[in-house]
């Protein structure tokens, strides 16, 4: 089988790589999906690579960067995160079992062909967290591999996702439905014992639409106060990123002072339970201290949404400096242990800071990285 | 059924089968990337007679999930 690499056109391809990817991705059903996350980004289009035959006929592979600013050791420069390698499985099954053969080493050279293209743009960084499957070829395009922990913190919010969660271990019936409604009780009691009369009453969570310059400025003192990198979280990304109603925008306000801002994403996932996932979360120096009540507000929201649970994914990272795992752990959250593969791209010109680059406890990441895009 | 595996995985990824070791899988094995493991995933079907779905594909991605999953459906 003859192939060619090349970047996107905007003729003509949209729609076989839209219908490329709709297999994969459960966010995007139509062009219009795809346009807004590839093409609608504030800080310019992606860069998008394509295999197809050699013919011109047939699309079979796809990679992307997607646009985005980071901070780092008090620099702002242009990024991006390294996304979908998505192949046409059918298709090229089809073509093997024909007799023809693939390439080898095609998704390393569709992968280091976006790399190229986004140096080209003028993208110093590339972070990904790419699946098993498609880690070879991005660790032979030149990715570094980031060591971290990363649990899932979960706080369960009713007796059925808690019913859910024992399944696995206890396959009686009556003896998970008692089980799930002592423990559901239990956990329920200890968190309000935990949070009676300390929850202060000069916090506040304060919905937003849109976050605008005002919110500008929490990222601007984040990145100034902070010796870590960071997306930068602007306004226009933001309002990009998290542009659907299933979005919670919140100000934190304490004393009636903005002092930071969550974003709680509200949704049913695939198992059918209504989840609350805490997917970005910024807060001013001084203010890290009321992470803890501010939690416990968050729950009282994912409560008032009549969700199942909240969770919260947590990269042991920058983040650590404020012991929010123990603030977790101490607010009864339940823990598991999940693992990414977080790897990096970038530039020479960030060759001396190599090493603080690839250590973890630089960083600060939040969902907001890992969601699918 | 455990030698055929190591054969059609040791041919896609142009190894020898004696290289194919029973911890074998994507990032363990020379070569084994994603679109070999098509590769893979395609003579498995034909060898086997046997249709897999994305999901599954995606899953398999080591010798021994391979195997466990043609013994129970192959």
């Amino acid at each position: 089988m003859k192939t060619v690499i090349r970047a996107r056109s905007d003729e003509g391809d949209d729609s076989k790589i839209v219908s490329l990817l709709s297999g994969f991705y459960e966010n995007i059903n139509s062009r219009d999906d795809w346009k807004h996350l590839y093409l609608d980004n504030p800080e310019g289009k992606a860069i998008v690579s394509l295999i197809e035959e050699s013919s011109g006929e047939k699309l079979i592979g796809h990679y992307s960067v997607i646009r985005m600013y980071f901070v780092a050791f008090g620099k702002r420069f242009l990024g991006g995160k390294g996304e979908g390698e998505i192949f046409d499985l059918s298709y090229l099954r089809s073509l093997i079992k024909r007799g023809q053969k693939i390439e080898s080493g095609l998704s390393t050279r569709l992968v280091s062909h976006t790399l190229e293209g986004a140096k080209k743009e003028g993208i110093q960084m590339v972070c990904t967290n790419p699946s098993e499957l498609a880690l070879r070829s991005h660790l032979d395009s030149g990715y570094e591999t980031v060591d971290h922990e990363l649990r899932i913190f979960v706080s369960i919010l009713n007796r059925r996702y808690l019913a859910h969660l024992l399944s696995e271990r206890l396959k009686s019936r009556i003896v998970r439905d008692v089980s799930s409604c002592l423990l559901a009780m239990v956990l329920k009691s200890l968190f309000f014992m935990k949070t009676f009369l300390k929850g202060d009453e000069k916090i506040e969570l304060k919905p937003i639409i849109r976050f605008n310059e005002e919110t500008d400025k929490l990222m601007e003192a984040f990145a100034g106060s902070f010796d870590c990198i960071a997306i930068e979280r602007n306004h226009k990304h933001l309002n990009w990123r998290f542009s659907g109603e299933e979005y919670r925008k919140f100000t934190v306000e304490y004393d009636s002072k903005t002092v930071g801002y969550v974003v709680l994403h509200v949704f049913t996932n695939p198992n059918g339970f209504k989840e609350a996932c805490l997917v970005d979360y910024l807060f001013m120096k001084d203010y890290w201290v009321i992470f803890k009540d501010v939690i416990i507000k968050i729950v009282e929201e994912a409560r008032k949404n009549e969700c199942d649970f909240l969770r919260l994914n947590y990269m042991y990272d920058f983040k650590e400096n404020f012991s929010i795992s123990k603030i977790l752990k101490n607010l009864f959250f339940l823990q598991r242990y999940d693992k990414r593969n977080i790897l990096l791209s970038f530039s020479p010109q960030f060759e001396q800071e190599k090493l603080k680059i690839l250590n973890i406890r630089n960083w600060y990441f939040t969902d907001l990285y890992f969601e699918a895009y | 059924m455990e030698e055929k595996l190591k054969f059609i995985i040791a041919n896609c990824c142009q190894l020898d089968p004696s290289e194919i070791k029973n911890d074998a899988g994507v990032n363990h094995t020379p070569n084994w990337d994603s679109l070999v493991h098509i590769d893979i995933m395609a003579c498995i079907e034909q060898e086997f007679d046997i249709s897999l779905d994305t999901k599954t594909i995606t899953a398999l991605i080591a010798y021994r999930d391979i195997l466990m999953y043609l013994k129970d459906f192959g």
